[in-house]
């Protein structure tokens, strides 16, 4: 079943290379852009600063570039800003056909790239808000869930993805055991584990006895690459006893520090999480309520507080330059609530190498503010992605 | 290409006109041009005035939104804007006598029995519904409130153009009362009861006092406001009657049993109201009181899509043409439930037509006679000096849904234009044949469908079931008899792509994701009466297919109805699924990731293990039975139907199919935009699934884009109606008719699998072949004949075709 998969996946691939060259011949010159400040979280923000564009890359960026002669300036004005375009590292978006093959128990193959909906509505939602790369993910009805998709916000449909199976996803929560019910008898044709929570960490704890053992275990490349550092780890976990589950197993199984994702009660547990080292992908902001999901106890000064403890976060989930300014106002750093929405999450998903900084040789996804980011009333002037602009 | 010049350059503007046809103008700004203009001429259609002017050939003056004159030669006003709209056909614009355009949701189901209703309160003047029902030339729509309601209050007359508010969509309110009787209760005593109160309400009134509650229940009389409110309020019920009883509205009554219409009837002798009798649908002996009294009447829809109310489900095929010679004040309306469902005035106008009416009657019922009946003549229906400027042009006959629409105007106003509407001249024609057909004959017609769609004048012999020689001409031997069906239409029997014939039930099995081993062929049961109406309808090659419940759904069949064996071939193509329909929280997969990774597998020489409860030898065959299907599709060369409605699915399909090479044809593509050049580029065909009521034009826009774009289309549905009502909506959108009949024909079977030749006919082809009065993709037409091995399957005996 893997090898079939993983060439499907080859193909789409080279589909979207393919994509990419054709995307950006079109934007074959080079645009100088002037603006009152560039973060380019590599340093300190340049105020003023200046970032040339060719094709579709960064070609340098600096207080001042030296730009060859006859290229497009476009100054953006004193007040502007100029950002990494976000990044949201868990988003579900355009997986219209279902988000989880919950009919098994463990599903490591499940590769979202397979039935994505590049017309979904979330990605021009997404651009709009700035966001220009997404982390498909799969859902949470499965104890082993499946890979992420990396995708751009725009782009000829799969010429958006950078890679089709990135991360590997666990779920150590009690969504794989939502829809199960203990039976009276062991007569359908089809039972599926687990049945509680308690039946999600046991699954977990078997497979990776499995793995340890050499047992016989389907698709055991993709669940080995993920739990053995090849790929990053991340592990759904949202109340204080789930983060502190995912610990112990993780001690007792000597794998590779996985990612917190939702990590709601994260901050009820700092001194564990920093001394693990693991990082966090914050699940979205929900106000309105003192409860997340799976009723855990919501702060509002998460981010803050994971922040003081010297623990990696990134925000997720859509709206990231909102969740920024919010988490400023409750005591982020400002420094630190942008490098949440850029930097960060493109190292934790693992493409660092191409987005998330301001830097020679990055893929051009910006963001233009017409004043500081993190002020309320800012608004986004434009996003780019690839080089290629669109206006608000 | 348009044409507009002003009158007095006549010469210089002619000119000018004939650039135009290089210089591309967006329609808009020529729609934009005519508005402005204080004087429109309409010149060189054949105009239907609908009046005692008759049809001829000429113009229409139009100013500040009324029609100026109307006639042969009329001259051009100075300054006018002159629209040339030579070779097309003008008529009033279509009305729809009972539709649920521009209602908003609530208020398309609200009812009462106390007359309490005004429709315009229910009315949405921002819902953008009304432009796909603008684009088949229907300009006016009656609504009311809900039939579930005895007795619901006021209905209107409405416009179909852009309105900014409630009053400039009127052209008239207060047209009729609308009351039901025999719809809620449809047992004979229910019946029986319901006409006593009506009868007992109006005698009430009518000695002036409160009238009793109509439906009878004292409960629901307290719940609607308690003894107070009810003595501060005058009572609506008792006013609305005595509006009736006075004459001044008329009563609109639903009433379909005969029971019902003929208390109907005595009512309006005995309280002498104005009656219109809606609905009609078996009115048994009491069509006679309809001819005694000239009833105006509103009956339809002629052809039936979607769910059927249970008082229509028994109508006598030859209905309408029965009413429609009963009385000349008849309306034919939708009865659409959708708001969109009112473009469908054009194609319930043909099924008319197929079903007996004549059609100078069936166009009156959507145009003069329909405003007659809504009490609106004096404003609309027929073009007349001083009638409101609302006219509808017709790139063919308004009475063939397959023909665009060139212009449709509302008050003066230019709301839909297609400046390419490409002239579309079917007709229709009468066939005389035998009862019986001899053993060797030759058929004689001016229109043979040919392999490449067109139709031609041709000869065919036909001898021991078999063609024994066709062409423009064959050597006819002595003594063999020459039938010459003129203008009648012969044609290949049509092609189903994919049908359950109503076998749904027997062809699922849902038990494993994994049914690659079931064929449809085993159970077909080929003269049920889904099958018989099938074959009546004209369509004899049928793609027999499992239902879509598994991604892997099963084998399909070639069925070839009316043979004395109906299988042909048992195992033309594997049919698979990506859509929803495969997804189940029971097994594997429930997702489409899942349902992509299961296919991938299945198609990469995984076989599951069977489940089942059955002992081994058996789980064996099966297995292999499975194995061997599979490997047909993926190296045998036997094509793949794979069921995609949305984008995902749809590139799934395109990813599968070129993944692992082999044939395949998309089933039921809902979103094809954007997708066609990769489509294309798989290789990949597409049957359509059936037009619905409720889809927007861009569903049949994107057949007719993606048939331009030289992929191959067929269609694809349960009766035969549904799929020639597909075909000729995608011709309306813009499908070249030739691409559109082959997809009735030899595409649709090459596509599917079926064996060359099918749906053919050539020198040695088997002689199944079908006997029009006109082309199928004129709605109009219908089967005269249909001869499968040159033996009479089917004769149409009644008129009644469309159902």
């Amino acid at each position: 079943m893997n090898m079939t998969i993983t060439s499907v996946l080859r193909v789409c691939a080279a589909l979207g290379l393919f994509g990419v060259a054709c995307a950006t011949s079109v934007t074959a010159e080079s645009t100088l852009y002037k603006a009152g400040t560039v973060y380019t979280m590599t340093g300190d923000p340049l105020s003023p600063g200046q970032v040339l564009v060719t094709d579709g890359k960064i070609a340098a960026v600096g207080g001042t570039v030296n730009a060859p002669a006859g290229v497009t300036v476009v100054d953006l004005g004193d007040d502007s800003c100029l950002l990494p375009g976000f990044i949201d590292a868990y988003t579900q978006t355009g997986l219209s056909g279902g988000t989880d093959e919950f009919t098994a128990e463990l599903t490591p193959d499940f590769c979202p790239a397979l039935a994505i909906d590049w017309n979904d509505r979330g990605f021009a939602e997404a651009l709009a808000a700035g966001t220009t790369t997404l982390a498909i993910c799969p859902g949470t009805e499965n104890v082993i869930a499946g890979c992420s998709c990396l995708a751009k916000t725009n782009g000829e449909r799969e010429s958006r993805i950078l890679q089709n199976d990135a991360a590997l996803f666990i779920s150590v929560c009690s969504d794989p055991a939502r829809r199960n019910r203990a039976r009276a008898r062991p007569d359908g044709l089809y039972n599926r584990l687990p049945t509680n929570r308690m039946g999600v960490v046991w699954i977990l704890r078997s497979t990776l006895d499995k793995l340890r053992r050499g047992r016989d275990i389907e698709a055991r490349d993709d669940i080995e690459s993920g739990f053995s550092g090849q790929r990053p780890l991340m592990a759904v976990a949202r109340t204080s006893h789930d983060i502190t589950a995912l610990l112990t197993i993780g001690e007792e199984f000597a794998f590779a520090p996985p990612i917190i994702v939702g990590g709601q009660e994260t901050y009820k547990v700092t001194e564990q999480v920093a001394a693990a080292g693991l990082p966090v992908i914050l699940g979205s902001l929900t106000t309105g309520s003192a409860n997340g999901p799976e009723r855990t106890e919501l702060a509002y000064n998460q981010a803050g507080l994971l922040s003081k403890a010297g623990i990696t976060f990134a925000f997720s989930g859509g709206n990231l330059l909102e969740q920024a300014r919010f988490a400023c106002r409750f005591g982020l750093e400002p420094g630190k609530a942008l490098q949440a929405i850029t930097k960060t999450p493109a190292e934790l998903i693992g493409v660092s190498d191409r987005v998330g900084t301001i830097a020679p040789g990055m893929d051009a996804d910006l963001v233009v503010t017409d004043g500081d980011p993190l002020e309320f009333t800012t608004g986004i002037r434009f996003v780019m992605v690839n080089g290629q602009v669109f206006e608000q | 290409m348009r044409a507009l010049r002003s009158a007095t350059a006549h010469g210089l503007c002619a000119v000018l006109a004939s650039l135009f046809v290089i210089v591309p103008l967006s329609k808009l700004a020529s729609a934009g041009d005519v508005n402005t203009a204080e004087t429109i001429v309409l010149q060189g259609a054949t105009i239907h005035t609908m009046t005692e002017q008759g049809t001829f050939v000429g113009s229409v003056v139009v100013e500040k939104g009324k029609v100026k004159s109307v006639g042969k030669d009329v001259k051009v006003p100075e300054g006018a804007m002159v629209m040339d709209l030579t070779g097309h056909i003008l008529t009033p614009g279509l009305i729809d006598s009972r539709s649920v355009l521009w209602l908003t949701a609530a208020a398309r189901n609200e009812a009462s029995s106390r007359g309490t209703l005004n429709i315009l309160d229910g009315v949405n003047p921002f819902l953008e519904d009304w432009r796909e029902v603008s684009r088949q030339g229907v300009t006016a729509v009656y609504v009311q409130p809900s039939n579930s309601g005895v007795f619901g209050g006021r209905g209107a007359v409405l416009r179909v153009g852009a309105g900014n508010s409630v009053r400039d969509l009127v052209i008239a309110t207060d047209v009729a009362v609308q009351s039901a009787m025999g719809i809620t209760g449809d047992t004979v005593r229910e019946r029986a009861a319901q006409i006593r109160r009506f009868k007992r309400a109006f005698q009430a009134v009518k000695d002036g006092k409160d009238p009793p509650n109509l439906t009878g229940n004292n409960r629901q009389q307290g719940n609607q406001g308690g003894r107070r409110s009810q003595a501060a309020q005058p009572n609506q019920t008792k006013e609305l009657i005595k509006l009736v009883l006075d004459r001044k509205v008329p009563l609109r009554l639903e009433a379909h049993q005969e029971d019902v219409v003929r208390a109907a009837f005595e009512m309006a002798d005995e309280f002498e109201f104005d009656l219109i009798v809606d609905g009609l649908s078996s009115p048994g002996s009491a069509i006679s009181d309809v001819a005694a009294r000239q009833a105006r009447v509103v009956v339809g829809p002629a052809w039936e899509s979607g769910a059927v109310p249970s008082y229509r489900r028994d109508r006598d095929d030859q209905l309408l043409s029965r009413i429609a010679e009963s009385t000349s004040r008849w309306a034919l309306a939708t009865y659409s439930t959708e708001a969109r469902g009112s473009r469908m005035v054009r194609v319930q106008a043909a099924a008319a037509v197929a079903s007996g009416v004549e059609a100078e009657s069936a166009l009156r019922a959507v145009t003069v006679e329909a405003a007659r009946v809504l009490g609106v003549a004096d404003q609309i229906g027929s073009i007349a000096p001083g009638m409101q400027a609302d006219l509808a042009v017709f790139a063919g006959s308004p009475l063939d849904p397959a023909a665009s629409t060139r212009m449709v105007m509302t008050r003066g106003e230019v709301v839909y234009e297609d400046a390419d509407a490409s002239p579309n001249n079917s007709s229709i024609t009468t066939v005389d044949l035998p009862a019986e057909m001899p053993e060797s004959y030759v058929i004689r017609t001016k229109r043979m469908l040919n392999a490449v769609g067109e139709m031609q004048p041709a000869e065919m012999f036909i001898q021991n079931g078999l063609v024994a020689a066709i062409g423009k001409t064959v050597t006819i031997p002595k003594g063999v008899p020459v039938f010459d069906v003129g203008d009648g239409v012969v044609t290949p029997g049509l092609v189903n792509a994919h049908s359950y014939l109503g076998q749904q039930s027997m062809l699922s099995d849902d038990t494993e994701a994994d049914s690659s081993q079931i064929r449809a062929a085993d159970v077909i049961e080929a003269s049920s009466p889904v099958a018989k109406k099938m074959l009546a309808g004209g369509f004899v090659n049928i793609g027999f297919a499992p239902t879509s419940v598994n991604p892997s759904a099963g084998v399909m069949a070639h069925v070839r109805l009316g043979a004395k064996k109906p299988i042909v071939v048992d195992d033309i193509a594997g049919k698979f699924v990506l859509s929803g329909d495969a997804r189940s929280n029971d097994r594997l997969p429930s997702s489409l990731v899942g349902q992509v990774m299961f296919l991938n597998s299945l198609f990469g020489g995984t076989t599951p293990m069977t489940r089942l409860y059955v002992p081994d030898p058996v789980a064996r065959a099966i297995e292999r039975e499975r194995r061997a299907n599979v490997d047909a599709v993926v190296t045998g060369g036997r094509p793949a139907v794979v069921a995609a409605e949305s984008a995902p699915e749809i590139q799934a399909a395109i990813n599968l199919t070129q993944q692992h090479g082999f044939t395949s044809v998309l089933l039921d593509p809902e979103r094809i935009q954007g997708l066609a050049n990769d489509i294309s580029a798989a290789g990949m065909g597409i049957i359509a699934r059936p037009f619905d009521d409720n889809d927007f034009d861009s569903y049949s826009q994107q057949l007719a884009k993606a048939a331009n774009a030289r992929i191959p289309i067929a269609f694809s549905g349960q009766t035969p109606q549904e799929i020639r009502v597909t075909a000729a909506m995608a011709v309306n959108a813009g499908m070249p008719s030739v691409m559109a009949l082959r997809g009735l024909t030899a595409t649709a079977a090459d596509m599917v699998g079926m064996p060359t030749g099918t749906a053919q006919l050539n020198k040695g082809s088997v002689a199944d072949f079908v006997i029009w009065t006109g082309s199928p993709l004129d709605l109009r037409a219908v089967p005269v004949r249909v001869l499968i091995q040159s033996e009479l399957e089917t004769v149409r005996t009644s008129t009644g075709a469309m159902n």
